[in-house]
């Protein structure tokens, strides 16, 4: 059983959550304004603010998430701890691991915005926001131990 | 032609035949709505007095895309077939059965063999394969056969799970009749729903009445309060007849339950007239769950249900290993049936402190419709009757949910002892002791909010091996002891030496 390797979820994505939040108001804010003629002033008012605090309290809340999120990973299982107000702190066990899915976004090595998966039968994990090369290690790791599990169940089977 | 030739002739019709599905699936692939283009054209046919000729020429359009969809129905039919071999079933289905499904007898979890009343009749029966391979909650395999072909599979795909001399559960008949009736489609609600109308029934009759007093005489007529309780008495005979319909398919669906032990399989037969057949593989069974309502804890008695890929996941299908017995019983024959799976005993129980937590969201939620009825009669004063009458209905739900969550506070645990565990928690109004092995735990997530990490609790969240994501919530146990059990059964929380990437 190797080490556990310890990963951190990707400082820069916060920068590009910042950026992507103002680009989302101001296009929702130009939307607005087309419409500005058809609807009424105060209905557009209360759309407007109620967008705006919630892109708020998440610009406020994304750094926190980002600085809490860590992830662990082992040949043999995978330790994730995330969460804003609730903490939660999640072991998989490889062997109930069956496949993985990386996801990766265009502009993801400078976005960070890159998602890796492991699907077990009858549950998720999702470790969020890990750089390329680190959603490439973890993957790497996790198809290993699926590699070796199954090396050992067909060796055993016959 | 001779009678060789026809004796070859008819062997290869029956074998064409043998491998195909029940005729009765030509009708079924035929579109939905056909019947409404066949009522139509009847509907000509005696318009113009069963004058055929003249219905031909004036339907002839309507007729010719009758003929083509029965025509793709058929195709469809004769494309569509399965091919049995020694260790395996292959079948052939979608459009012009490009799709070809293998699935061998070893992986199979579990075989359905389902037939409604009118299947019954014209002798078919629905054949359900589920296997592992699918995450998502689909079917596997799923074709319509004749019984007696249907039941060749079944006897194929068995023959290794001979009936061991031993335990067969036998559901008695009166224990039946409580467990569909208690499981038939919200009783409660049913009964809610019934005085909902009864009250509503009275307060508008007397709404009408004051109404009448209030108007002139001239104006009476316009009112109509006189047929008002017809309305009520219909709707409230429609939920009433609609419920004993799902009590009685229930009861006729459970009807002579048997389970039988077998050395790989678990054989479930149920029914009356149209009987049900199950298999299900031992060793693909995710968990057992004693299952209770607060009644049926009341009076000490459970139903068990099996998780287990494709067994209970048809409509209305419940998925019950023991359909109801005493809690004892329940126990014993669940330790004969699936020995594998045992109870424990509780390694960490809720902590005192956090029993708040399980009291007082629902409590609230019971005061909430009640404070915004009192803020409603002030300004409804009219209103009164029917504002007092809503905020009571609507606050009887939670206050039964906040008696439940009493009991559930007291009786949350986990625990662990070798390869199994043990574990019992509440979900809503139903409590729930889950028997299952160390190996089918997929997930453990341990949450805490900043009032646990204060009283040192924490909520675990074990996920499990099945079709859905159902997750087993023990809430409000202690955060330390919880470490340390987890720790000494494999799931280790804290890493020993991690290196950081960063």
């Amino acid at each position: 059983m190797t080490a556990p390797k310890s990963y951190r979820a990707c400082r820069r994505a916060v920068f590009w959550f910042f950026v992507l939040a103002f680009g989302l108001e101001a296009g929702f804010k130009s939307i607005l304004h087309a419409i500005s003629g058809y609807v009424a002033q105060n209905i557009l008012i209360i759309t407007d603010m109620t967008f705006a605090s919630l892109l708020i309290l998440a610009v406020m809340v994304f750094p926190v998430y980002i600085l809490v999120a860590k992830y662990e990973v082992s040949s043999s299982e995978v330790r994730l701890r995330k969460g804003i107000i609730i903490l939660s702190h999640q072991y998989v066990p490889l062997s109930s691991v069956t496949s993985v899915t990386t996801v990766t976004t265009p502009l993801s090595v400078l976005t960070g915005f890159n998602f890796v998966v492991l699907n077990c039968p009858g549950s998720k994990s999702i470790l969020p926001f890990v750089t390329r090369k680190h959603a490439r290690e973890i993957a790497d790791t996790v198809n290993e131990a699926i590699k070796h599990r199954l090396c050992v169940s067909g060796g055993e089977s016959r | 032609m001779s009678e060789k030739s026809q004796k070859k002739l008819s062997s290869r019709a029956r074998e064409f035949l043998s491998f195909r599905q029940h005729p009765v699936k030509i009708i079924k692939y035929m579109a939905r709505y056909l019947w409404l283009l066949l009522l139509s054209l009847a509907k000509y046919l005696i318009a113009s007095h069963f004058d055929i000729k003249s219905w031909l020429e004036a339907n002839w359009f309507d007729l010719v895309i009758l003929l083509v969809i029965f025509g793709f129905a058929l195709i469809r039919w004769i494309t569509v077939y399965f091919e049995l071999g020694e260790d395996r079933i292959i079948t052939h289905t979608g459009f012009m059965g490009m799709t070809r499904t293998i699935v061998y007898f070893e992986d199979i979890t579990s075989l359905s063999l389902c037939q409604g009343p009118i299947s019954f009749l014209i002798r078919n029966c629905t054949v359900y394969i589920d296997t592992d391979a699918d995450c998502v909650q689909s079917t596997d395999i799923r074709i319509d056969l004749t019984k007696s072909r249907s039941m060749e599979i079944y006897h194929l795909i068995s023959q290794k799970a001979k009936a061991q001399p031993g335990f067969v559960f036998q559901s008695p008949k009166k224990q039946l009749f409580i467990f569909s009736l208690l499981f038939t489609s919200a009783i409660s609600g049913t009964v809610v729903l019934l005085t909902i109308l009864y009250q509503a029934y009275l307060i508008t009759d007397k709404e009408f009445n004051r109404r009448i007093f209030n108007e002139v005489n001239s104006q009476i007529h316009i009112i109509e309060n006189s047929s008002i309780w017809i309305y009520f008495l219909a709707a409230g005979l429609l939920i009433g007849l609609i419920w004993v319909m799902s009590f009685l398919s229930n009861l006729l669906r459970h009807w002579d339950f048997t389970c039988k032990r077998g050395r790989n399989y678990l054989r479930i037969r149920s029914g009356k007239g149209a009987r049900r057949h199950h298999l299900l593989r031992k060793k693909y069974l995710n968990y057992l769950d004693f299952t209770q309502s607060f009644f049926m804890r009341m009076f000490n008695i459970c139903s068990v249900e099996v998780s287990c890929t494709g067994y209970g996941k048809r409509w209305k299908e419940i998925s019950a290993l023991i359909p109801i017995t005493t809690s004892k019983d329940a126990v014993q024959s669940a330790k004969l049936l699936a020995p594998e799976f045992s109870l424990c005993k509780p390694q960490v129980k809720t902590s005192k402190a956090c029993m708040p937590g399980f009291i007082v969201p629902p409590a609230l939620a019971a005061v909430i419709p009640i404070l915004v009825s009192i803020v409603m009669q002030y300004f409804f004063p009219l209103r009164k009757q029917q504002i007092i009458f809503i905020g009571i209905m609507s606050s009887l739900p939670f206050i039964w949910l906040t008696v439940v969550k009493c009991e559930a506070a007291v009786t949350t645990s986990m625990g662990f002892e070798g390869d199994n565990v043990t574990l019992s928690y509440c979900r809503w109004y139903t409590f729930h002791k889950i028997a299952l092995k160390r190996e089918k735990i997929t997930k453990v997530t341990i949450r805490r909010n900043p009032l646990a990490r204060l009283f040192g609790t924490c909520t675990v969240v074990i996920y499990t091996t099945g079709e859905d994501s159902r997750k087993h919530l023990i809430g409000g146990v202690n955060y330390k002891i919880t470490l340390k059990i987890l720790k000494e059964n494999g799931f280790s929380f804290i890493a020993d030496k991690a290196t950081d990437s960063e």
